[in-house]
């Protein structure tokens, strides 16, 4: 082999070893058919890493065993490599469409084969032969040994054709490349000499980072979107447009016919949306004390609004304790306004804290229309409350909540908060 | 003839303005005045109005229901849904409703919607 050729061999271990540590950097962010791309990317820099060391020693008399066992494992790992990438390819479809394992396992006898009998050839030369001064001629079934490899690769191919529709235009054409470069070196293997079939497997791993990355970048926008979606829902529903919105219609008739209330109101309006500002930011637990003051401004607000149709009743045990901030008022206003508000002649809505052994219960139950549990709340704006609440209970105290509900009975929300936290 | 016009919200505050808003777009009106969605409805058994302004957010029924029953018993009403929140325009215009205003009414939206009627009066 020429120098140039080893160049070549050297430059692709090179650019090999730099895939490895990018995709080690990454491995947090690597799904699970993209792992095999890594092992994939291993083996092909082990083989460049025998090969060159074979090089070497090609033509230099001792250390034969070891000549040997580097052939051996030569081969191997490009056996390793042509399973990986099958294995990658079965699992990437399989993200997207059920595939049968048969062929894997199929793939996986194949190369165990192949490799038994490139070990056996070592004894008995059917398809090379190595001589004392760690020369390797091919023998006359070679060809043989080359067989496996293809075979595994055409089953691959089968696999790309017989998937294309579920995997798009791109990545069939992509894959293909995957498939038919190192396929053609392997034919002109014989012609020239070995080193184009590492360069085709070089290329071929570089253009499956390059896919991954794009993938990665898809997948990270995505979420990005998915998430900056959830954080508006849950915005609105600390905001909650439809409370500012009736509040300021009451105030605004208040105006004219009673401005000392008008006055008030408008005060207690403007503390009600500071602390709703506040808690946008705010990751904290608060005094239970300060939720409570909270609460007694907005139903001051409600209380205009539904008059005698809204009755509040407290049954207040305990106040000596600390929850996250903005958690009792949206759970009393989930209950006024989609349980009492609802009901003809309106409704009771009882607030009450309890001591047990090892936590603080806080229970907000109400005689309102009620819902039935097992009807999908999912994507509903009381429900996206109710969930971000129970979220910050869980992430900021470790505090749990329950919802128990009948249709025409009314609801029960139950908020457990461990002792030890507050 | 006098022009009839109801006017139904839950909330009693947002019903007076409503009423005076009412009032001021149509100083010759009669304007009726509801708490609630059932006492509408039993005085549209027995008298024939023009114009109904409902709330969309009631104990009891919806004024998106309220209308349904409304229209069996007077076809020919004109139905102006009044709510706090942009939030059932499409429901709203399925019903072939005359107009849809959004809290806080004022007389300047109920005249708009007054001059632009879906049924004649």
């Amino acid at each position: 082999m020429d120098s140039v050729g080893i160049a070549l061999e050297v430059f692709a271990a090179v650019v090999t070893a730099v895939l490895i540590v990018v995709a080690c950097c990454r491995k947090n962010i690597m799904q699970k058919p993209e792992c095999y791309v890594l092992l994939l990317t291993c083996s092909n820099f082990l083989m460049l890493l025998c090969d060159l060391v074979l090089i070497a020693m090609k033509g230099n008399p001792g250390a034969e065993l070891l000549f040997r066992v580097l052939w051996v494992l030569d081969y191997a790992f490009v056996l390793l490599y042509i399973l990986f990438l099958h294995y990658y390819l079965v699992y990437y479809i399989a993200q997207k469409a059920k595939i049968p394992l048969k062929l894997t396992a199929s793939v996986t006898v194949i190369c165990a084969v192949m490799l038994c009998l490139w070990i056996i050839s070592m004894f008995n030369g059917m398809f090379y032969s190595i001589d004392k001064n760690n020369i390797f001629s091919y023998s006359r079934y070679f060809i043989l040994s080359q067989l496996g490899p293809a075979a595994a690769m055409v089953i691959d191919f089968v696999i790309i054709l017989k998937y294309r529709r579920v995997m798009g235009l791109r990545d069939t054409l992509v894959w293909m490349t995957y498939i038919i470069l190192p396929t053609c070196m392997i034919a002109l293997e014989n012609k020239y000499d070995v080193v184009p079939v590492y360069l085709a497997m070089t290329v071929s791993i570089m253009i499956i980072y390059i896919m991954i990355s794009m993938d990665q970048d898809k997948r990270m926008v995505k979420q990005e979107l998915e998430l900056s979606e959830n954080r508006e829902k849950i915005m609105l529903s600390q905001i909650q447009p439809h409370f500012l919105y009736n509040a300021l219609t009451s105030i605004a008739q208040l105006c004219d016919k009673d401005p000392a209330k008008a006055k008030e109101a408008t005060i207690a309006f403007s503390e009600y949306l500071r602390r709703n500002m506040d808690s946008l930011s705010r990751r904290s637990t608060v005094p239970f004390n300060e939720e409570m003051k909270h609460l007694s401004t907005y139903l001051l607000i409600e209380k205009l609004r539904f008059g005698d149709y809204l009755n509040i009743v407290y049954d207040i045990e305990i106040t000596d304790f600390n929850l996250p901030i903005l958690t009792l008022q949206p759970i009393v206003e989930n209950a006024v306004k989609h349980g009492v508000g609802q009901k003809d002649g309106g409704g009771t809505v009882r607030i009450s804290t309890a001591k047990r052994a090892d936590c603080i219960e806080v229970t907000v139950s109400d005689d309102g229309v009620g819902f039935d549990p097992n009807e999908p709340a999912a994507g509903t704006r009381a429900h996206v409350g109710l969930e971000n609440v129970r979220s910050r209970l869980s992430s900021m105290c470790g505090g749990e909540m329950t919802v128990k509900s009948e249709k025409g009975v009314g609801t029960t929300v139950t908020i457990i908060i461990p002792k030890e936290m507050d | 003839m006098i022009l009839r016009i109801l006017a139904v919200d839950d909330e009693p505050l947002a019903l007076e303005m409503l009423a005076d808003a009412i009032k001021k777009a149509a100083p010759d009106a009669e304007v009726i005045e509801f708490g609630t969605p059932s006492e509408l409805l039993r005085y549209a058994e027995n008298n024939i109005c023009d114009i109904a302004f409902l709330d969309i957010h009631m104990r009891g029924m919806t004024g998106i229901g309220l209308a349904g029953r409304l229209k069996e018993k007077l076809p020919d009403i004109n139905i102006v849904f009044v709510t706090g929140y942009d939030e059932y325009a499409g429901e709203a215009m399925a019903l072939h409703a005359s107009g849809y205003i959004v809290k806080p009414v004022t007389a300047e939206k109920v005249f708009r919607e007054l001059a632009d009627l879906r049924h004649p009066v």
